[in-house]
């Protein structure tokens, strides 16, 4: 009877504790609170587009030149660019050529966001606005052939623009504060004012032939970061 | 399957990088109707002796009746006056005389196709013998379609009813 009695006690003392241990598992684990995204900057990236300064040393039609720059908030980056084109077109009947400044502003997102060194593989968006000349000279060859064709010379003396572009592309780290990267851009909507009804408007600096709807852009640059603050890596 | 990728690649680039044909639409040529006055509808064959063009010594003589016809703008002025010798059914001669005013716009088409002049805006300045009613104004640009050469490729700028 007493060996029953200790049998049982000892039976309901193990259902105590695996039940009791059951309940400790069930409980949820506590929540660790994830740490606030540092969205203070810790450095600003300044470049350029190697592919205006190799067609400016290397052909007579181009003349350009961009700087390129961008400032980090944690995977966010504010970007802007300023930049300047001339082009000088031989046409099968006459000459175009033009002259102006540019610049973009814009936002991009790096996909990266975890990499300790900030390399980015991002999406953005600009905005860009140009101020440009620009002037034609030609002999029509449509006009009926009883008038005498003279050469026309028309120009567009002051033409602003702006236009909208949707960017995609790459920054590695090479070396210490030097980058390089790749910019691709989708430019849409371009729109002029100020030019002259004698002359439509044909290329924009910084856009490229205005009646291509939608146009592409190709960038690859060389950077150098200034970095006042050390990376952390962006946390999700 | 496997060449689908490398298709659509060189498709899309070929799309970029290439030309294209040379599709001018640019004319200074206009084009006149000539309607019956009791009934728009109708084409009427008018007959003329001669048709002065300003900016040119030419001038147009027609061999047969004619229900419509194309005009040259001049191509060094912003302006063109045409004077119209027209036969009446009564065989008497009546002068009828239009001066028409229009933008003329430069326009790069592509650095092989080149830079045309396109005429825009076109508006009546003068008319004597016409009243406002035998007029009636349809396409205020001249253009023609590229692939013909017929009258028809050329937009109908006036309808002029007799």
């Amino acid at each position: 009877m007493h060996s029953t009695f200790r049998y049982f006690i000892s039976i309901i003392f193990l259902l105590l504790i695996c039940s009791f241990s059951f309940s400790q598992a069930k409980e949820t684990p506590k929540k660790v609170a994830k740490p606030k995204k540092d969205f203070a900057p810790t450095g600003i990236r300044v470049g350029t587009d190697l592919i205006d300064l190799g067609k400016t040393f290397a052909g007579k039609t181009f003349k350009g030149w961009e700087v390129n720059g961008d400032v980090d908030f944690a995977n966010y980056y504010l970007a802007a660019d300023i930049g300047s084109w001339s082009k000088k077109i031989v046409l099968s009947n006459g000459e175009y050529s033009n002259g102006g400044n540019y610049f973009r502003i814009g936002a991009d997102i790096n996909l990266l966001g975890k990499d300790p060194d900030k390399n980015m593989f991002f999406f953005g968006f600009r905005y860009g606005r140009s101020l440009f000349h620009e002037s034609l000279n030609y002999l029509d060859t449509t006009s009926n052939k009883i008038y005498v064709a003279a050469p026309y010379q028309v120009k567009n003396a002051n033409v602003s623009g702006g236009w909208a572009e949707l960017t995609s592309g790459l920054r590695v780290k090479i070396w210490k504060g030097l980058w390089m990267g790749y910019t691709a851009r989708i430019k849409f909507a371009p729109g002029t004012k100020g030019n002259d009804p004698s002359l439509a408007t044909y290329d924009m600096p910084g856009y490229g032939i205005i009646s291509n709807k939608p146009w592409w852009g190709f960038n690859y640059q060389v950077f150098w970061r200034f970095a006042w603050k050390k990376n952390k890596p962006v946390v999700k | 399957m496997k060449y689908i990728f490398p298709f659509f690649l060189c498709t899309l680039f070929a799309g970029c990088f290439s030309e294209g044909d040379c599709l001018i639409s640019a004319t200074n040529q206009l084009h006149i109707q000539f309607k019956k006055r009791s009934n728009s509808k109708l084409d009427t064959l008018i007959t003329f002796n001669s048709i002065v063009v300003s900016g040119t010594d030419v001038i147009f003589t027609l061999k047969s009746s004619t229900a419509n016809f194309l005009l040259p703008l001049d191509t060094n002025s912003d302006s063109t006056q045409f004077i119209f010798k027209r036969v009446k059914p009564d065989n008497s001669i009546a002068t009828d005389t239009l001066q028409l005013g229009y933008d003329r716009q430069g326009k790069v088409i592509t650095k092989d196709c080149g830079a045309y002049t396109y005429y825009r805006n076109l508006k009546i300045l003068k008319k004597t013998s016409l009243d406002s009613t035998q007029i009636k104004i349809f396409n205020t640009n001249l253009l023609k379609d590229p692939n013909s050469s017929a009258i028809t490729a050329y937009a109908l700028n006036f309808q002029i009813f007799y």
